[in-house]
């Protein structure tokens, strides 16, 4: 057997290979066919699936991306954040400021509707220093010198009786009462406060839309001593109140 | 009529076989002449790779299937050109191989034996010592089945043996040495 192993090996395997079968190059080229044709397919799915996903992707993706596109185009934000200096019309020789609101009032019937409507009724903010009547004694519009509500377009300021002011008015309820919140369930404010013979008020409004959402509004006597006479800080839903505490409720 | 198939004529052959109506040899086998190439490489290899994989996987009923599983994948992966012979021979023989291990590997995970015994009880005494050779082969461990089919039976040099199996030239003789002294023992 020394040095006869690769001799043995060789019969061995002779034993253990089979008999060739006659197709079997034809079963080969048959097979590779196959799996030709089945890989082929396998890509067609897979381009197919990844053609789906991607669309699928860019849709999602496209109506995620539309409220944003919305809303930075249509729905605009700004901030309108200005000062004005407005004259107090003196009443048999006192001077005083209105100041009134109430909240967003989801129904109210025609009756009680300025609109005239029943359905919602909007939250509302106005600053009067200027009452005008008529020869019949009923007031005239304007009939506040700032004013807005939750509505579109509704921002206000009286520029016949108001004039932009450069002083600065700090949006704070330093030195005034707090009146607390004026919501849906608890009504509103209707207020006189005596003033000087000017006052200024600085407002600052968040507008959505041109819509007011928020809004910060401050006011003092526009004199030496700069009384603070209100802060009001307002959303359609609730509104907090600071007061001088000489102011009274209008009945 | 070889050379005319084999060479340009290869073209044509690949252009009816696309063309057959029954669509079964319709596949899109890339470049003709890759399916030419490859046939010819067979044609150079095929008798001794015969004989590699039925030594190494010692199952005659699997023999076909394990060689044209590893043709397919030398076909699907056949470069462009080789270096040389030894590097063509190098490069189909590792495939065949490593096809041969996955085959042994599947065998042991299936706990299955090739029915070696069952062929012994059915054949006649007079063939007793060719079983008896055919069972010391079998009785070796792969690897050292491997290493005498690629040096002593298919006949591969050193160095060809060594690429096939991934392993340096001096562990190949070291390995060839003990896989004859373990078939030598065995069959004493």
């Amino acid at each position: 057997v020394i040095g006869d192993e690769d001799r043995l090996a060789r019969e061995a395997v002779e034993q253990l290979v089979p008999a060739e079968p006659s197709g079997f190059f034809d079963a080969f080229w048959k097979r590779a066919a196959e799996e030709e044709r089945r890989r082929a397919q396998r890509w067609r799915r897979v381009a197919v699936a990844v053609a789906v996903a991607s669309g699928v992707v860019v849709a999602v993706a496209g109506v995620y991306a539309a409220p944003a596109v919305f809303s930075s185009s249509t729905v605009r934000s700004s901030v309108v954040d200005r000062a004005y200096a407005c004259a107090v019309l003196p009443h048999g020789g006192q001077t005083w400021v209105d100041l009134e609101g109430f909240p967003r009032i989801p129904y109210v019937d025609a009756q009680h509707n300025p609109s005239g409507k029943a359905g919602p009724k909007p939250a509302i903010f106005s600053l009067a220093t200027v009452e005008r009547t008529g020869t019949d004694g009923k007031a005239l519009p304007p009939f506040s010198q700032l004013g807005f509500k939750d509505v579109k377009g509704s921002l206000f300021v009286d520029r016949s009786a108001c004039r932009p002011s450069p002083r600065r008015v700090a949006l704070s309820q330093a030195g005034l009462v707090a009146q607390g919140a004026v919501t849906v369930q608890f009504g509103q404010f209707n207020d006189r406060c005596v003033s000087a013979r000017r006052v200024v008020f600085h407002v600052r409004v968040v507008l959505r839309g041109g819509t007011p959402t928020s809004a910060k509004v401050a006011v003092r006597n526009d004199d030496a001593k700069s009384r603070p006479i209100a802060y009001v800080d307002w959303t359609p839903k609730r509104i907090v109140y600071f007061l001088d505490p000489n102011c009274v409720a209008k009945k | 009529l070889a050379a005319y198939i084999y060479g340009v004529g290869a073209d044509v052959v690949y252009a009816a076989e696309r063309f057959r109506s029954d669509g079964s040899q319709r596949a899109l086998f890339g470049p003709p002449t890759e399916r030419a190439r490859f046939e010819r490489m067979l044609d150079r290899h095929h008798r001794r790779l015969r004989r590699l994989v039925a030594g190494l996987i010692a199952d005659r009923d699997r023999v076909d299937d394990v060689l044209q599983e590893a043709y397919l994948k030398a076909f699907r992966g056949l470069p462009g050109a080789f270096a040389n012979d030894a590097h063509e021979a190098t490069w189909l023989y590792r495939i065949v191989y490593r096809c041969c291990l996955d085959e042994l590997r599947r065998r042991r995970r299936r706990r299955e034996s090739p029915a070696a015994e069952v062929v012994v009880a059915a054949v006649s005494a007079d063939a007793q010592p060719r079983l008896e050779l055919e069972d010391a082969f079998r009785a070796l461990a792969p690897d050292d089945r491997a290493v005498l089919l690629l040096v002593g039976v298919v006949g591969l040099d050193y160095e060809t043996a060594a690429a096939i199996l991934h392993v340096p030239r001096g562990t190949l003789a070291w390995r060839l040495s003990g896989a004859r002294a373990r078939f030598r023992e065995v069959l004493s």
